[in-house]
């Protein structure tokens, strides 16, 4: 009988998803669809600190990890100015949003699985385009750290298999 | 009967216009109904399926409430703050409250009167009779009908939206959605963005504001005029495919 066993990390797990991105290539063919994704990736390149993470491209979307919860809530808010700044817009005239979530997660050689990465994947599905939306355990795990970005509730989250909503916050830069 | 927030507790006399019990109202349903009311009273009741519960209470002061199928009616005293959601449950709140917030996958929506508004669905329908400060709404492939607002923002992939009138800023993002908003703004500051969808900014006959725009092979046309002075507003409007059209209001 084979043993699986996997590393059980804590952090935070970040997953984005450019809107329009499938409209987008339909209208303006694959080319133009790949320098949108090569776009992104210079950014995130330069926005990503050196103890995080990408973990797998997820067709224009991508999955990446943090040790610090609050080090990804600022990371994602500076990814979304890079990419909304002027001189990147016109190779991104698109727009990206983010899912964050702080928990435990298992390796599978490079990937990521579990619970929390699912809940992570769910969180980003709600968010609107140009948001950050993260999890109450990415706040409550953030704590002071984020006391410099405005939080606001935006409500509740049903996740399949548990039996609470999970609360869920929209993070920018006060105005 | 089990009420909560009685004489005013937790009255926060540094907000600009603090509820009548200081507190925060959370409800989540799956496919429950949620109704919120509302009304002159100082203490908040509240019912799931038929019989009066007592929420919990966090350190916080938020008061909460999980249902799955189980109707949810809750009464609260006017001005109160309530964040609510649901997987396919309607949510209706009545009556004039204070900060809000609802998200939905596909559950039918409908707002009264708020301070302001967060709305967020995936595919149901959602209507904002009025919200007196901003405005902010995301959706999917639903409708949505908002009275007026202050100020707007609104973001939709496929959805149709309608707002009569934002006196505020307008911020608009579709990816092929048809949104229309009636501005009555004085000095208007309105950002459109769209890939192929339609967008219409109707602005007052008065304005004049800076308009800039930028479009691949969609179409942007105004009929107001540019004064050059960026003191009299602006008008920021990009496509890629898409329709935006800035016109000025019938009224």
């Amino acid at each position: 009988v084979a043993t699986v066993s996997a590393d059980i990390v804590t952090g935070t797990v970040a997953f984005t998803d450019i809107v329009g991105f499938t409209t987008f290539t339909a209208e303006e063919g694959d080319e133009r669809a790949l320098q949108v994704l090569s776009a992104q990736a210079a950014v995130v390149d330069q926005v990503l600190p050196p103890e995080a993470r990408l973990v797998k491209e997820l067709g224009d979307g991508l999955m990446m990890w943090f040790p610090d919860a609050a080090t990804a809530v600022h990371t994602a808010i500076s990814l979304q100015a890079a990419l909304a700044s002027p001189t990147v817009t016109d190779d991104f005239p698109l727009w990206l949003r983010m899912g964050l979530h702080a928990g435990e997660q298992r390796s599978r050689g490079s990937d990521l699985i579990g619970h929390d990465v699912n809940i992570a994947s769910r969180i980003v599905d709600l968010a609107g385009p140009g948001e950050v939306l993260v999890s109450q355990a990415t706040v409550d795990a953030a704590g002071d750290g984020i006391s410099d970005l405005e939080v606001v509730e935006v409500g509740p989250v049903v996740v399949k298999g548990i039996p609470d909503p999970v609360w869920i916050h929209r993070v920018e830069r006060w105005d | 009967v089990p009420a909560v927030g009685s004489s005013g507790e937790g009255l926060d006399g540094d907000r600009a216009e603090p509820t009548a019990t200081g507190r925060r109202l959370r409800i989540s349903t799956r496919s429950g109904r949620i109704e919120v009311i509302a009304e002159e009273r100082a203490d908040v009741l509240i019912e799931k399926a038929g019989r009066t519960v007592t929420p919990e209470v966090d350190e916080s002061d938020r008061l909460t409430i999980t249902a799955r199928s189980s109707p949810v009616v809750a009464r609260v005293p006017l001005g109160t703050d309530v964040v609510v959601g649901s997987v396919s449950g309607r949510v209706e709140l009545k009556g004039r409250l204070g900060a809000c917030g609802v998200t939905t996958v596909s559950g039918r929506v409908e707002v009264d009167a708020v301070e302001s508004f967060e709305g967020r669905s995936a595919a149901g329908r959602l209507k904002v009779g009025s919200c007196s400060g901003r405005l902010r709404v995301d959706t999917g492939t639903g409708r949505v009908s908002i009275g007026s607002c202050g100020d707007l923002a609104v973001s939709a992939v496929s959805a149709r939206v309608e707002v009569d009138e934002a006196t505020g800023s307008v911020q608009v993002r579709t990816v092929s959605g048809r949104i229309l908003v009636g501005s009555t703004a004085l000095v208007p500051r309105v950002r459109a963005e769209t890939i192929s969808g339609r967008v219409t900014i109707d602005l007052l006959a008065t304005v004049a504001p800076v308009q800039r725009f930028a479009s691949k092979s969609g179409s942007i046309r105004s009929e107001v005029p540019d004064a050059g002075d960026l003191d009299r507003g602006s008008v920021d409007a990009r496509t890629i495919s898409g329709s935006i059209r800035v016109r000025v209001r019938g009224d």
